[in-house]
């Protein structure tokens, strides 16, 4: 018994040694790692027009993983929601770090690191519709991102607090389109993840208390590729070693 | 000589040691107790910035709730309007009415569900959305709603809901522009840190938490770019945190605070926090160096000075006199014991100069401090003067539009103002205490005041009187807020009401009593702004009267109203842009003042405070320089005894081949250097006298180790000065604003005896002396190549400068010192009679001298005589003349003495020589002797310029026929010539037999006399009186004649 676990142990070594080696000596070392990210959530990743650069969590966690898989440097490719999964599929991306949340579905589309950040998704409502709980939206109009799994969230949740009216769903292309609506009254509340809501928080706003489901975030390769192994061994490298919570703390 | 250079280089070594020990010592010390100060000073201006951020808050806040009652005021207006029917029917028309009496974007009527009755403007909100929910609350509360806004893209409106009845509500909609406008005046990052001093070159900039880009920075070009690029690393932005950043390459010593979702840094520049460092610094070195080089070099020139003694005199070095043997070494008694002198006068010039750096520096910054403290607390006053005048004027606009309001229900609803309970609603409504309905008399014809039979005033000096200007026509009138006829704090505002014909019919008055501008007005208050002033870590802010002199703030409440006089304060205390110590019943501060309105405004800091870790500075500086004095002292002092050996073979060495001997025997130049044998025995090497007064410098060679050393010090002190005199002359160059040196060069302290004033002062004296220093030495320069007349009046003016230097150092340092120089220069009048008076011999001598020279009675290196004082010219002073008789005696004349000078350099002298010869000498063949005789005389001495010449027979004297003989000379050379043509004419006089006669005594032999006989006795008094009475009748006429 003990020695078979010794030798398999000792094997798991060597084939991860291996596939070490051998995938970076298939990828070449010289070329820069291209990531989808996003463009607009602050704090995680943003793009500031002024400058023409990238900043926030996910943009320090592709520089630090380029570094770590020995890439010469980083290029950004912002994806929004509905492009993102298209674009890492035709390879015009390496990976995507843009706030993609891990699910089922997304699971056989892709390969996903171990999360690097947890969030919960929220109702975000304006003060002056006195909205104070969920059961509040009986019959109202909330708005969703088109492309996202937040639609299913919501009448999921809205089940749960068993409303007979239920509730109507709008679909806008972007997060600033559904933070317009919400001001504008065409919408009577918004449902993103925690992260993206606080960026369009004021206020004039609140969140409903409680949260419709967590998610966690993941670098998303392509499926089965050699990056996958490489890049799950090297977030869970950041993981253990506290960058990831550096980062995390720096970028609040 | 060898192991003395070796000696020497050791010890030069160990200063260097020294003195980079001490460099970076003091260098790390002062910029770590900089940066300490700063930090605390950070934390301070931390704590400073949260509390402005939280009241700048509270002021938006406060503005915003005023904005949106002044709505909520307008929209129960409406609904009033609406629900008392003061317009029927309603329709459209009637509400843009309406809109525009109010004054706003749009009002509407609405439905219970949000369903427009009506509305003066067309709009496609839809009030049935949840959006507008908060619009509804106003069944429920009965109240007016909370104000919110909504942005549709196109346009943005904030609303305002009032209950009219059950199933109607009237709502305001209007443009937040003017809102946005005024809490941007308030709260904007610019208007809120523009007025924050951060240190005296700092700066406030805020990053956002959210993007960390630059949201405000005094440099607008940075706003939207990143803060990460910059070089600020997210680590460092710590809520309280205060540590070194980087900002475009830019060294920032910066405190955080974190205030919602943006962080607000407080930045001073390295070069401002060490800015007085490198200099204290440099002349804290510079002072050590001095010493410390002094006493080397003074000991290393005793020493070799020694050593030639020694060698010149081999006996007296072998007793080893001055030494004390200790086993293997001997300590040089006397060179240690002059070398512990010199350096314990160092060690003291030292732990002055060092002690006095650190004073200037720990009080030019609590200077600074203390005056941007003053600043903030003006420019804090300012600010909430600003916020009050802010709401003052809003609270205006709206008044007027309630004043309105009424006015337009008076004319539409005369039959309202019947009913006293119906005014008492109106005025509910409209938000005011009471309402007066006046008519054009100016008599109150309705009102829902207890004081109902009011009418305008005819005395101008009354509150009522200006409203009668309304019964003019003028549109309305807000008079500012006072306490009225009742002693109430109360605000009236009139609207002129108008007939059909648009004239002027009476007036409506509102009264209201502003409580939130008088809460603002007690906010503004003096003793409420000091309380909140942070002075340093035990510091404090306090007010004085400027008139009675009583205080109106401290800190402590029983001080509150008495006075500060007698508290300790000064009368020189109370002026603005005051700056020292101020004594305070037992204690002592440090403060400054600003002049306020009606006040002295404070703040100090406690005296003790300001040192603080300083004079740990100044003493480990001196503790150091003790170390390396002593070190090089016992190093100096102390040497190998010589083997007996090496001590005899040092004393075959011959005395000349050892020391080359400085004096020459037979050199022509006179020794400067001569040896006075001192009241105590001591034989001491000085400075002759004439040398003292030479023109020329001394030789190196010639000096004593004292002398060369006090040259060497004089050098150093000279550099010094220079550098101060270069430095004081570009200052704009030379140093930062926030420089000590500036502070003291600008002069904007307080004049009196501190340690600012001694700067100054030495300052002053560089410079003027340094100045006087070349001008003397140009004119020395200048006489050199100058006739003698020209180097007396070199002299003069060289004297002169000296004097004008002295003097107008001694006047501007006393300006410093706080002396009104001013008056002393008005009482010169008085003063030169009281010299005149007191002096009256200074004056005499000065202008004695000035017709000296101006007359050239004499010059520098005339022979002149006066009395009998005959002697050479040295110099012509301004109060003095220095003569120098044969002897090398200096004699020094008031010039007031001088007085029957014979000048016998003007023209050739004579030698004279007169000599006797016998009556019985033939004349004729002296004659020829000489005639054959002087040519030759003139051969021996060269000296005579013409002659001599035979210039016969001067007298027939008592004993011999006198002959003069002349030659003629130089004056300097005739004491000289007149000898020594004496002696050839005695020379010629034996040569040729010729007798010289002197007066001889023939001895006598003494005669007996013999005695009378009675006979003859008796005869010769018979005799006697026959004749006396014979003669006595001749006598009477010549008595009578």
């Amino acid at each position: 018994m003990k020695k078979t676990r010794v030798l398999s142990l000792v094997l798991l070594v060597l084939l991860a040694v291996s596939m070490f080696a051998g995938g970076q000596q298939a990828m070449a070392e010289g070329q820069p790692l291209v990531v989808g990210v996003r463009d607009d959530i602050v704090n995680f990743s943003f793009l500031n027009e002024t400058t023409g650069k990238y900043y926030g969590l996910e943009i320090d966690l592709a520089k630090e993983l380029a570094q770590r898989l020995g890439r010469d440097g980083v290029e950004f490719v912002t994806v929004t929601p509905t492009t993102r999964e298209d674009v890492l599929l035709n390879g015009e991306v390496d990976c995507l770090i843009a706030c993609y949340s891990i699910n089922k579905e997304r699971k056989e589309l892709f390969d996903f690191s171990a999360p690097y950040y947890k969030d919960g998704t929220v109702f975000m409502v304006q003060t002056s519709s006195c909205f104070n709980r969920w059961a509040d939206l009986a019959g109202m109009t909330v708005g969703v991102l088109a492309g996202s799994n937040t639609g299913d969230l919501v009448l999921a949740a809205m089940k749960r607090v068993n409303t007979a009216k239920g509730v109507k769903l709008q679909e806008e292309e972007t997060y600033q389109d559904l933070s317009d609506a919400l001001e504008r009254g065409d919408v009577d509340a918004v449902c993103m993840d925690g992260c993206i809501a606080q960026a369009y928080m004021n206020e004039d706003r609140i969140y409903l208390p409680g949260s419709l489901a967590s998610q966690s975030y993941g670098v998303a390769t392509q499926k089965d590729s050699e990056l996958s192994k490489q890049v799950s061994a090297v977030m869970q490298d950041m993981l253990d070693d506290g960058t990831v919570d550096k980062l995390l703390d720096k970028w609040d | 000589m060898d192991r003395l250079k070796k000696k020497t280089l050791i010890m030069v070594l160990i200063e260097v040691i020294f003195l980079s020990i001490l460099g970076v010592y003091l260098t790390t010390m002062q910029e770590y107790l900089s940066l300490q100060q700063q930090r605390r000073d950070t934390e301070q201006k931390i704590t400073q910035i949260r509390e402005l951020v939280e009241t700048t808050g509270e002021s938006t806040q406060r503005l915003k709730e005023t904005v949106d009652g002044i709505y909520q005021s307008k929209a129960m207006s409406l609904a009033y309007m609406i629900r008392g029917k003061v317009d029927q029917p309603l329709d459209d028309s009637v509400m843009e009415t309406y809109r525009q009496l109010l004054d706003v974007n749009n009002v509407f009527l609405l439905d219970l569900t949000g369903k427009v009755l009506f509305k003066a403007q067309p709009s496609a909100v839809d009030f049935t959305r949840a959006r507008y929910n908060q619009l509804r609350t106003v069944f429920d509360a009965q109240a007016p709603s909370q104000a919110f806004e909504v942005d549709m893209g196109y346009n943005q409106l904030r609303y305002y809901g009032a209950m009219v009845d059950r199933a109607r509500m009237a709502v305001v909609a209007q443009d937040p522009a003017e809102l946005d406008r005024l809490t941007e005046e308030t709260s904007s990052w610019k208007s809120v840190l523009e007025n924050v001093s951060v240190g005296l070159e700092g700066y406030s900039f805020v990053i956002s938490a959210k993007d960390y880009t630059f949201v405000y920075h005094p440099d607008e070009s940075l706003i939207g770019l990143d803060a990460l690029d910059a070089g600020i690393r997210v680590e460092d932005l710590d809520d309280g945190g205060s540590c070194w950043m980087t900002v475009n390459g830019e060294e920032l010593y910066c405190g955080v605070v974190k205030a919602d979702d943006v962080y607000i840094l407080c930045a001073v520049t390295r070069g401002e926090i060490n800015s007085a460092n490198a200099i204290t610094v440099i002349i804290v070195l510079f002072v050590f160096f001095t010493a410390i080089t002094v006493v080397l070099f003074y000991a290393v020139e005793m020493l070799r000075s020694d050593r030639a003694k020694a060698a010149a005199n081999p006996g007296a070095a072998a007793e080893g006199g001055d030494c004390v043997d200790f086993g293997r070494f001997r300590w040089h008694k006397q060179v240690g014991r002059k070398l512990i002198s010199v350096s314990a006068i160092g060690l003291l010039c030292i732990l002055g100069i060092s002690f006095y750096m650190q004073t200037l520096f720990s009080m030019s910054r609590a200077s600074f401090a203390n005056t941007q403290r003053l600043e903030e607390i003006e420019m804090t006053m300012d600010r909430y003067q600003h916020n009050v005048d802010l709401l003052t004027e809003q609270y205006n606009t709206s008044y007027v539009s309630k004043g309105e309001t009424a006015a337009y229900i008076v004319e539409k609803r005369p039959d309202i103002f019947r009913n006293r309970e119906q005014i008492s609603i109106l005025s509910q409504a409209l938000g005011a205490e009471y309402l007066y309905v006046i008519d054009s008399t100016g008599k109150c014809v309705a009102t829902n005041s207890p004081y109902t039979n009011f009418s305008l005033s005819e005395d101008p000096e009354e509150q009522s009187y200006e409203f009668r200007r309304l019964l003019q026509g003028m549109p309305y009138l807000v008079q500012p807020a006072q306490k009225d006829d009742m002693g109430v704090y109360r605000q009236y505002v009139g609207v002129t009401t108008r007939d059909k014909n648009g004239n002027a019919d009476g007036f409506v008055q509102i009264s209201v009593q502003p409580e939130l501008l008088a809460s603002a007005t007690e906010q503004l208050s003096l003793s409420a702004m000091l309380q909140n002033i942070r002075v340093g870590v035990n510091g404090f802010a306090f007010a004085v009267d400027r008139d009675t002199k009583n205080f109106i703030y401290y800190p402590e409440a029983r001080y509150i109203g008495r006075s500060a006089v007698d508290y300790g304060m000064g009368e020189d205390m109370f002026q603005d842009g005051d700056s020292g110590y101020i004594t305070l019943g037992l204690d002592k501060y440090y403060g400054a003042a600003i002049e306020t309105d009606d006040a002295f405004v404070y703040v100090a800091i406690p005296a003790g405070e300001l040192f603080g870790d300083r004079l740990l500075i100044s003493l480990s500086t001196t503790f150091m320089s003790l170390l390396c004095l002593a070190v090089m002292c016992l190093l100096l002092s102390v040497e190998r005894r010589p083997s007996p050996e090496e001590e005899n073979k040092s004393k075959d060495i011959p005395a000349e081949a050892a020391a080359p001997s400085p004096a020459k025997p037979g050199a022509k130049k006179r020794a400067r250097m001569v040896e006075v044998v001192m009241p105590d025995g001591t034989v001491k090497r000085t400075e002759s006298a004439f040398s003292r007064w030479s023109n020329q410098a001394l030789g190196w060679s010639e000096m004593t180790p004292e002398q060369k050393t006090m040259m060497v010090l004089k050098v150093l002190l000279g550099i010094l000065a220079l550098f101060i005199v270069v430095a004081v002359t570009n200052k704009e160059a030379a140093f930062t604003r926030t420089s000590v040196f500036r502070y003291v060069i600008d002069g904007t302290w307080k004049r009196g005896l501190n340690v600012f004033a001694a700067t100054a002062s030495v300052m002053i004296l560089c410079v003027i002396s340094v100045a006087s220093m070349v001008l003397r030495s140009l004119l020395k320069f200048l006489s050199r190549s100058m006739s003698a007349r020209g180097e007396t009046v070199v002299r003069l003016v060289n004297n002169l400068v000296k004097y004008v230097a002295v003097v107008a150092i001694l006047y501007f340092c006393l300006a410093m010192f706080g002396v009104d120089t001013k008056t002393l220069l008005a009482s010169a009048g008085i003063l030169s009679l009281v010299i005149g008076l007191g002096a009256q011999d200074l004056v005499k001598d000065i202008v004695a001298g000035l017709f000296i020279i101006f007359e050239g009675e004499f010059r520098v290196g005339d022979i002149i005589t006066i009395g009998d004082w005959r002697g050479t010219v040295m110099e012509i002073g301004v109060r003095t003349t220095k003569v120098e008789a044969p002897g090398k005696n200096i004699k020094i004349i008031n010039n007031s003495a001088i007085s029957d000078v014979i000048n016998m350099t003007r023209k050739e002298s004579f030698a004279l020589c007169e000599v006797g010869i016998e009556y019985g000498e033939s004349l004729e063949r002296v004659e020829a002797v000489l005639a054959k005789e002087l040519p030759h005389v003139r051969k021996r001495l060269p000296k005579i310029t013409d002659g001599p010449f035979y210039s016969g027979v001067a007298s027939l004297g008592e004993y011999g026929v006198v002959i003069r003989v002349l030659a003629q000379c130089a004056e300097g050379d005739r004491l000289q010539l007149t000898r020594a043509l004496n002696r050839e004419i005695k020379l010629i006089f034996d040569k040729y037999k010729i007798n010289v006669p002197f007066p001889q005594v023939v001895v006598n032999q003494p005669v007996e006399f013999k005695e009378a006989t009675a006979w003859e006795k008796r005869r010769a008094e018979q005799f006697a009186e026959e004749q006396r009475d014979l003669g006595k009748d001749l006598e009477e006429p010549l008595g009578q004649s």
